[in-house]
């Protein structure tokens, strides 16, 4: 009965570990998403806010491009910019200024366009 | 004793099972009232439906433990009052179950990319809500079974004390980890407090239980059912303060380095 239980045991965090790696490299190899941004949106915002690449001197590439064609960049890809994009609209929507999609996916990533 | 969920119920639900499940339901209303109501501006009401409805069944995932006939086993004349706890807690874990598929099918619904988290490939904090669904599902159907099946008592409870401990640590992650509402530090204790305190008074009745457990009733100054009244205090207060705190924390103004809009207009 207990060798049994230690088998089942091992069995399951072998799953787990095999199951975790394949979930990284789904994330990596995420197709990206339809995204829908505008300049004129967001002229009263700073370059900087966004534009790090172009103060930090990580690159020159578009942002997506860089983001997602790196691995340890992929993985968190979807992080970094829910936090970067929707946080300040949901700031900006709490004061009560006009802003840009805070909760609903489609206002961001137009899901019937493929991407 | 009853069993299954499809067992009729004799007469309809008993009078006081009835103010029992409506007190439940008002307690888990109050998130989803002040996430429905209390939020700020630019708030899309049925996204904040659908994620009220999931903040509501964590309300009652907190509230089932306390709520459980356990407490109640070897009260005096303790069979009707051992078969309403019962019910209820049969209930209120229904309706849980309810409000969390209401939760998913809603927002599957209003935003067909949320299926994207139900993804392997999802982030960490959906998969714990996932794998919180399917522990209850497990939860619930392990106990119908029991009662026709008759498991051995033992066995069963372990297992179902385990999957509920799951339930709550994995449902806890997934609610902090989304971060809609419940980002700042105000709103998370104001959370915290909401579901901790119930479970801070099962694990407290876990090692010493209220008088009403005891096989025969103890013979105490204090009468039978002190402790379940203090409690009831105890919790009602704690909701108290967690609306307040909580009504704070939405209204609160956000942190100072929003960069818009810029004193002249533009910040380039
Ligand atoms: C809110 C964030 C944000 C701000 C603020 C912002 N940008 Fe961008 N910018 C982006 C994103 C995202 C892209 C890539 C999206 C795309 O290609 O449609 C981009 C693309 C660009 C590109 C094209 C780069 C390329 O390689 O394709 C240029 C040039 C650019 N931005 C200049 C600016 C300048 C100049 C400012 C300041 C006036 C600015 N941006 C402000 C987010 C921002
Ligand atoms: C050539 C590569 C490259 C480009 C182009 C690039 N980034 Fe990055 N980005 C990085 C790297 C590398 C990091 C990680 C920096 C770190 O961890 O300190 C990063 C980090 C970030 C973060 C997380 C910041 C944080 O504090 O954790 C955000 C958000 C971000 N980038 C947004 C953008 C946006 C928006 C654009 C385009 C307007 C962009 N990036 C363009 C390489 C790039
Ligand atoms: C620093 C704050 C800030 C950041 C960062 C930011 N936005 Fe915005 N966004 C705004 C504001 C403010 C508006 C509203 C502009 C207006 O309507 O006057 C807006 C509007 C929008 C809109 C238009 C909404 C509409 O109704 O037309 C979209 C789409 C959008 N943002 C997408 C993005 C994406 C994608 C990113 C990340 C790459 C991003 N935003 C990052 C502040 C921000
Ligand atoms: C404010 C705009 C915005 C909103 C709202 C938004 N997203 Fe995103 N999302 C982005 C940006 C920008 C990226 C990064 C670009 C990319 O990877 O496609 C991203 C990335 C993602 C990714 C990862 C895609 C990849 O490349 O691996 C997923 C999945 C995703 N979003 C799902 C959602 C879902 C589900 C919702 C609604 C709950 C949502 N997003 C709402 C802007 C947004």
């Amino acid at each position: 009965m207990s060798r049994r239980a230690l088998f089942v045991a091992l069995a399951l965090c072998a799953l787990a570990v095999a199951l975790g790696a394949l979930r990284w490299r789904l994330i990596e190899r995420a197709p990206m998403l339809a995204i829908v941004f505008d300049h004129q949106d967001h002229f009263a915002v700073k370059c900087a806010t966004c534009h790090h690449n172009f103060f930090d001197r990580t690159g020159n590439d578009s942002c997506y491009f860089c983001h997602k064609q790196r691995p340890e960049l992929a993985r968190r890809v979807q992080t970094d910019f829910h936090t970067l994009c929707r946080d300040c609209h949901t700031k900006i929507a709490a004061q009560g200024y006009a802003s840009g999609p805070t909760r609903r996916c489609g206002g961001c990533h137009d899901w019937r366009t493929p991407p | 004793m009853q069993t299954g969920s499809k067992a009729p119920a004799p007469a309809g639900r008993s009078a006081p099972e009835g103010r029992l499940l409506w007190a439940v339901l008002a307690y888990a209303c109050v998130p989803l009232g002040l996430v429905l109501w209390a939020n700020g501006s630019g708030v899309d009401r049925l996204w904040d439906l659908a994620m009220g409805l999931g903040v509501a069944a964590a309300t009652i995932v907190a509230l089932l433990p306390v709520l459980s006939a356990r407490w109640w086993a070897g009260a005096q004349g303790g069979s009707s009052l051992l078969r309403l706890m019962q019910r209820l807690h049969r209930d209120l874990a229904w309706l849980c179950m309810g409000f969390v598929l209401l939760h998913v099918l809603a927002l599957l619904w209003l935003e067909p990319r949320t299926l994207d988290y139900l993804l392997l490939s999802a982030p960490g904090y959906m998969l714990a809500g996932l794998g919180a669904l399917l522990l209850m599902l497990a939860l619930i159907v392990s106990s119908s079974a029991r009662l026709k099946r008759r498991w051995p008592q033992g066995v069963w409870r372990r297992w179902h004390a385990a999957m509920s401990l799951g339930v709550v640590a994995l449902g806890l992650w997934h609610l902090l980890g989304a971060g809609f509402y419940f980002a700042g530090l105000g709103a998370q204790a104001a959370l915290l407090c909401l579901l901790g305190v119930p479970t801070v008074i099962a694990l407290l009745w876990h090692f010493q239980p209220p008088t009403v457990t005891g096989r025969a009733p103890r013979e105490t100054a204090r009468g039978p059912r002190r402790g379940g009244a203090l409690a009831t205090v105890a919790l009602l207060l704690a909701v108290l303060a967690a609306c307040v705190w909580w009504a704070q924390a939405l209204t609160s103004s956000p942190a100072a380095d929003v960069p818009y809009p810029c004193p002249a207009g533009r910040c380039l």
